[in-house]
């Protein structure tokens, strides 16, 4: 797998105040793939998400579709600016919730960007993840869809926490690996 | 200046037939781990559970220090959700039973979220199932959970519930660069 995968852009927040939003930029558009892990826990106890956005763009251009389980025992699934579906239309980003305020119990996501560079289609994004503090309001795991529909490279990735005025904790992390798939 | 950032760490196989694989000595270099693996029990007994647990220092820890949620269904049509918080070790996979079937290998892909990172528990985030030849039988299961220990994890370690693993088990552990 050497020589395939590589380690793009490593970034960890020192600001012991946190960081509201987390931008990385000036992203290669030499590889097929992208996938990014991000890894922290918010400054807010309230219910916090996580937002991911590209190019800084504010057209109403994402749809997703998530598969969680929320608290203990329930899971949802949710659909937003789906084809025939109901909910919020015309997203300007996309996210995902809940998230851990405890500095202990991070949350853990990984998304997989595909055909980020592909300039003759939208940009599909799989998202895996999990938040288990104590806190049940604050658990939220699974997986889900976006897509990014617009034509465009991205060439830059934005990622914010909602709500309450949260940010990404301290010592939280973000590491973007380029992926090749030629062989 | 790009960086090579996945690496095959270890593979282990069934052979054998042990009730446990471990993987051991594990690199604290890494940002991440992820475990993929196809796996089956000798036991005929369906829907037992592969268990995940995680050690450090040469020990693997069997104490009461895991939570764990899962989300999926098994032999049915009907999602179900589920929370442990207080366990011993975390559910990972199910097992299909040679009573329905010794041929098919459930399989498993498994994120292991800052393993080394000694701020914070270990996480991890799988996803994996069967499908078995009658419609009666199949899983596909989401589980998550965490490790409620800071120590980074140098071992880990998979149980094939009360049955033993198949020589056709197969375990690979991959480190993502940080």
């Amino acid at each position: 797998m050497a020589g395939t995968y590589d380690l793009l852009s490593s970034y960890t927040v020192t600001s012991a105040y946190g960081d509201a939003t987390i931008t990385l930029s000036g992203i290669s558009g030499s590889y097929d793939d992208l996938s990014l892990f991000v890894e922290g826990y918010s400054t807010s106890a309230g219910n916090s998400k996580l937002g991911l956005n590209f190019n800084s763009s504010t057209n109403t251009s994402w749809t997703q579709l998530i598969w969680k389980c929320n608290d203990a025992t329930t899971f949802t699934a949710q659909s937003e600016n789906m084809y025939g579906g109901s909910g919020t239309v015309s997203l300007d980003e996309s996210s995902w919730g809940n998230l851990s305020n405890e500095s202990n119990y991070w949350f853990g996501f990984q998304f997989y960007i595909n055909g980020y560079s592909n300039t003759s289609m939208p940009t599909e994004v799989v998202v895996n993840a999990l938040s288990l503090p104590t806190t049940s309001s604050q658990c939220c795991s699974g997986f889900g869809g976006y897509q990014w529909g617009e034509t465009t490279a991205v060439t830059e990735i934005n990622l914010k926490v909602h709500d309450s005025a949260a940010e990404f904790a301290q010592n939280s992390t973000v590491r973007l690996y380029g992926i090749k798939n030629t062989v | 200046m790009a960086k090579e950032g996945y690496f095959a760490l270890k593979t282990v196989t069934g052979a054998g037939n042990p009730s446990y694989i471990d993987m051991e000595d594990i690199p604290t270099t890494y940002a991440h781990l992820c475990l993929i693996g196809n796996m089956a029990s000798t036991r005929a007994t369906v829907l037992e559970q592969f268990e995940i647990n995680f050690g450090t220092g040469g020990t693997i820890d069997s104490g009461s220090n895991y939570q764990w949620q899962r989300a999926g269904f098994t032999n049915s049509t009907t999602i179900a959700a589920y929370r442990n918080a207080t366990t011993a070790n975390m559910y990972l996979l199910d097992s299909i039973g040679t009573s329905v079937n010794s041929l098919i290998n459930p399989m498993v892909e498994c994120l292991i979220f800052g393993y080394a990172d000694t701020s914070r528990y270990t996480n991890i985030w799988a996803h994996g199932g069967y499908s078995a030849s009658s419609s009666a039988y199949g899983s596909s299961k989401l589980w998550s959970g965490t490790w409620k220990n800071t120590a980074a994890v140098t071992s880990l370690r998979v149980t094939a519930g009360s049955g033993n693993f198949s020589t056709t088990s197969r375990l690979t552990l991959y480190g993502f660069k940080g």
